[in-house]
């Protein structure tokens, strides 16, 4: 079996979890997929029903039995496996048996092989196993005896994210051969897990267990089958004395694999559907320990930067924030800090207003909003440039006007029932108190809020030591007359004593392009792209497309649907002149309209899945635009699989 | 002294070795020793060579198995070292105190009914660093003139058994029948060199069974039930083999030991980090059934008393069925009636197909899934 004949690629990323194909000669079929044990043959099927299937031997224990007792004829549909593991003291052994495979005795491409990771070792000595592996080519790997690290949620995620995922390359497969319950593999599949085996579907059987999705359920006392699938729908379960222990046992397999493979095309269907997060948020409460490796995930900063790094920028789902875990969310997450981190208000703005958020998305569209709007219009006449608003919402924390249109600013949805727990006011406070922080002392601070959003203005003032003006007095709501007259009137009284400099009527429109510029490549890019100094023109009515244009070239395109922009190659040589946002090959005409990870030399570790990047070649020249498949990072480390995908080709370099 | 010195010495596995010894040395090291010679001896029914009857088993604390305190480490799943060292701690254990209390042991249980005597050391009766060769002598002297006892039965590691002792205490005994057991665990070298750490090879035994029977003296050969890094499948095909080729050399008493977690092994850390479980007791039916049916006419006894039986270190089942399993288990060994291994539990159905499955999952315990 030659190298180019099997070999797996990542195609759709979120976080950790990824829609991959394995290609096998002329044949591939996604992932995640089942591996099916054959027990005759000693090997599994792997791709749930594929009718050319990938097989996988299964290993022999390494010190049982002798290893020159591996095969070594060559079949171009099977991988060897490597002899598995125990214990700690056979590491360097192991190792060198697969050397002298590979290395010496040339039996074996890496291709070819199957490498168990015994997932109960000791951390450092499954770190040390997997990256000498990864260092021999070695992209196939059999994770074993996960089941211990289900009861322990902080093993689980250092082993499988800290140890395994870290260190394996993007175009490496995981295949897990252990026993565990269907309820576990949407979780692992968003720990980055590709492959499962079924056989808990027989154990369970023979058991008498009825496997759901979330659930092991006793056969012998159910009074129903909540399952409709054709196996329980032609199962009387009233006529169970009649049926025989091999039909029981039948009927149950037949279930029981049912639910694997209904689960597994599920979560294809999920990362595909980008709602797979969701998804997962949901079984959290299938397993404590489930919940708890979520939690580790999420909040331990190591682990949620490293997942981070591969959640996409945008997705085309509505962004569900239904409980208390989507606060920590890495999108969530990832906002908060591009907030603070990124986004500095315009220099001209005189006052904030601070506003509570609203059900209809984008913001300004609302009922409320319109009023506020208003007034805020009618308060500030000619000097509207002047005011900066911002909106206060969780999980999101803060959301400047300028990028209501941002997702997931808008398209998340979370219970609006006015019950705030005291994590999510702790969060949203500092995120507001942080971003109010970057403004200085002359400009000021107007909240027309009530309720708890008061309370937390109110808090976030102390923490600031800066006063804050009220307009929601005596209990009414930000939506009542008595409210809006005050807004109206406090925006005109700040802005009395104010001269006005600004005198651009797009200005509002640019500061929008600039600040999602901001947001989307970095602080002070929205400058660059789109600088002070220039005449720059705006065209199109919000919240439709609107083109950015300096001397009549255009720069940049805001994209409604996800309120991201889209540069034309001028605007990309501004952001590569500064090394950002650049994917560089090897070449210099590319073919087709994919680049392949195997080209790409260098990245800009700050792209994530998704972003608008520019393909550059070695002189840093724009060869082509489009959407990065993976992270920067990875698309450096991986070897197989596509790295960008391309809008548009610079017609200009080919001539 | 006289030890053999066997070829397959130095077809050692030094990380092997070094890996048990270093778990072994820090449990010892851990131990509090007890500066009392303490005597265990316990009189029980037992599968003798006339039939069911009484045997009085006696325990010397010895210094302790050679092999174990050797660098070698001794053995992947053996922990009896730890009671040698605890309550036989060298001072109080020179030959001609064991002798005495050996004696005493004998004298306080003359009123009792016995016809067979088991004398265990938690090594090798024959290895003259544990017991020396007149002490060995003197014990045997003794039980000669017990006219009741018709039975000896002592263990030792091959390297310390020669025709010339044989012969010697054949000659003793006067009579009465010399059983020598010795620990084979398995006919497989790969086996016992690579995962128990044996130190000997099959052809190493067999000779020494030859010697043996030839001194007009028994072979018990002790077969281990599920040595680590088999699946349980294939422990149950290497018990039965081992069982066959050990009747093929000469061995007339097949005993079973099912492999438990003892303290201070490899066997106990594989078990703490979820890589060994002890053997069904289902497995133990399959291998005494089968080797009933296959060697019954080649030997005078097939046995297991499983030590832990039942428990999570020992050899179990779901925990619903052990006690009646275990039950039938020993009524098999005392009567020799395959027949009488018949038990039923739901375990069962799970037992066979985490047979089929095991290889595939490498979990050696499916309890994870069960439990929940």
């Amino acid at each position: 079996m030659s190298s180019q004949d099997f070999y797996f690629e990542a195609h759709k990323l979120d976080g950790l979890a990824r829609i991959g194909k394995i290609y096998l000669n002329r044949n591939s079929f996604l992932t995640p997929c089942i591996a099916h044990p054959s027990i005759f043959e000693n090997l599994w099927r792997v791709g749930d029903d594929s009718e050319n299937p990938l097989k996988v031997l299964i290993p022999q224990n390494f010190r049982s039995s002798s290893p020159a007792l591996i095969k070594t004829e060559k079949n171009s549909d099977l991988l060897y496996t490597i002899p598995s593991l125990n214990f700690e003291g056979d590491v360097v052994n192991l190792l060198n048996l697969v050397k002298n495979l590979i290395c010496e005795k040339k039996l074996f491409d890496a291709q070819d092989l199957a490498f168990p990771v015994p997932c109960n070792l000791e951390p450092s000595k499954i770190s040390y196993l997997l990256k000498e592996a990864v260092k021999l080519g070695l992209r196939y790997f059999i994770l074993q005896r996960v089941s211990s690290l289900l009861k322990n949620p902080r093993k689980m995620i250092d082993i499988i994210v800290g140890v395994i995922k870290n260190i394996c390359t993007p175009d490496s497969v995981l295949h897990l051969s252990s026993f565990i319950p269907p309820y576990f593999m949407r979780f692992l599949s968003y720990l980055g897990v590709d492959i499962f085996d079924d056989s808990v579907a027989y154990i369970a059987a023979s058991q008498k267990n009825y496997l759901t999705f979330s659930k092991v359920l006793d056969f012998k006392g159910l009074k129903e089958l909540p399952c409709p699938c054709t196996h329980c729908e032609n199962f009387d379960l009233n006529a169970d004395f009649k049926h025989s222990r091999e039909e029981i046992f039948e009927f149950l397999l037949a279930h029981n694999l049912s639910v694997y493979k209904s689960e597994i095309r599920s979560i294809r269907e999920d990362i595909r559907g980008e709602v797979f997060r969701e998804s997962v948020e949901a079984i959290t409460h299938a397993s404590p320990s489930i919940k708890g490796a979520l939690r580790i995930l999420d909040r331990d900063s190591n682990y949620s930067s490293q997942v981070e790094e591969a959640i996409p920028v945008r997705r085309k789902s509505v962004f569900l924030c239904s409980s208390s875990d989507s606060l920590y969310r890495p999108m969530v997450k990832r906002w908060r800090k591009r907030i603070i981190e990124r986004c500095k208000p315009p220099k001209h703005v005189k006052i904030v207003v601070i506003l509570p958020c609203s059900a209809r998305k984008p913001y300004s569209f609302s009922k409320s909003h319109k009023f506020f709007l208003r007034s805020i219009k009618g308060g500030a006449r000619k000097k509207i440039k002047m005011v900066h608003e911002i909106i206060l919402t969780s999980p999101l924390g803060v959301v400047p006007r300028e990028l209501e249109l941002t997702y997931p600013a808008s398209k998340y949805e979370i219970p609006v029932t006015g019950h705030w727990d005291w994590e999510e006011k702790k969060t949203v406070t500092e995120v507001m108190g942080n971003y109010l922080s970057n403004f200085g002392e002359d400009v000021h601070f107007l909240a027309h809020v009530d309720g708890v959003y008061a309370e937390i203005v109110r808090e976030a003032s102390d923490y600031l030591s800066r006063d804050v003006e009220f307009t929601c007095l005596n209990g009414e709501s930000p939506k009542a007359e008595g409210s809006l007259k005050r807004l109206k009137s406090a925006v005109y009284e700040a802005l009395k004593d104010r001269n006005n400099a600004v005198s651009n009527p797009n200005l509002f429109h640019i500061g929008r392009g600039r600040m999602i510029a901001d947001f989307q490549f970095g602080s002070g890019v929205g400058n660059i792209l789109l600088p002070p100094s220039m005449r720059i023109k705006v065209e199109g009515n919000y919240p439709r497309v609107q083109r950015f244009f300096i001397n009549n070239a255009q720069v940049a395109t805001l994209v409604p649907e996800d309120g991201l922009l889209a540069l034309t190659f001028l605007g990309g040589e501004k952001l590569v002149e500064k090394g950002f946002y650049f994917v560089e090959f090897d070449g210099n005409k590319i073919e087709g309209g994919t680049l392949y990870c195997v080209a790409v030399s260098e990245a800009d570790k700050q792209i994530r899945p998704q972003d608008e990047v520019f393909i550059v070649n070695k002189d840093r020249r724009i060869l082509a635009v489009g959407k990065a498949v993976l992270s920067g990072k990875q698309m450096v480390m991986a070897k197989k699989g596509p790295a960008v995908r391309i809008r548009r080709k610079n017609k200009q370099d080919e001539t | 002294m006289s030890v053999k010195n066997f070829e397959t010495r130095s077809l050692k596995d030094p990380d092997f070795s070094n890996e048990i010894k270093a778990i072994r040395s820090y449990h010892l090291s851990k131990i509090k020793k007890k500066e009392v010679l303490s005597v265990k001896y316990w009189i029980e029914q037992d599968r003798l060579l006339k039939g069911i009857g009484k045997a009085l088993t006696i325990i010397l604390p010895t210094k302790g198995c050679s092999w174990a305190l050797s660098k070698s480490g001794g053995c992947s799943m053996c922990g009896y070292i730890n009671d040698a060292v605890k309550y036989g701690a060298k001072s109080v254990c020179d030959s001609e105190k064991l002798v005495y209390e050996f004696e005493k042991t004998l004298k306080n249980n003359l009123d009792k009914e016995f016809e067979a005597l088991k004398i265990f050391t938690s090594g090798s009766f024959f290895d003259e660093s544990e017991l020396s060769k007149e002490a060995q002598k003197k014990i045997f002297e003794t039980i000669s003139t017990y006219k009741n006892v018709s039975e000896v039965v002592v263990e030792s590691r091959p390297e310390y058994v020669t025709s010339e002792k044989i012969e010697e205490t054949v000659n003793i005994l006067n009579g009465k029948t010399l059983e020598v057991g010795i620990g084979l665990e398995t006919s497989n070298d790969i086996v016992r060199s690579r995962c128990i750490n044996k130190g000997f090879s099959f052809q190493d035994f067999s000779k020494v069974v030859h010697e043996i029977i030839d001194g007009e003296a028994r072979v018990k050969a002790y077969i281990l039930i599920k040595p680590p890094f088999l699946s349980e499948k294939e422990a149950i095909n290497d018990a039965i083999k081992s069982a066959i080729d050990a009747s093929k050399v000469g061995a007339k008493s097949i005993s079973f030991n099912p492999c438990n977690v003892q303290s201070g092994t490899l066997v106990e850390k594989l078990w703490k980090n979820k890589s060994y479980r002890p053997p069904w007791l289902w497995s133990i039916i399959e291998v005494l059934k089968k080797s009933f049916n296959k060697i019954k006419s080649d030997v005078d006894r097939i046995i297991c008393d499983p030590v832990a039986g039942g428990k999570s270190r020992g050899s179990h089942n779901c925990g619903k069925c052990d006690k009646k399993v275990l039950q039938a288990i020993r009524k098999t060994s005392l009567n020799q009636d395959p027949e009488m291994l018949g038990a039923v539990c739901d375990c069962y159905e799970v037992w066979k197909t985490f047979l089929e499955y095991e290889a595939f999952s490498q979990d050696p315990d499916p309890s994870f899934i069960l439990s929940l």
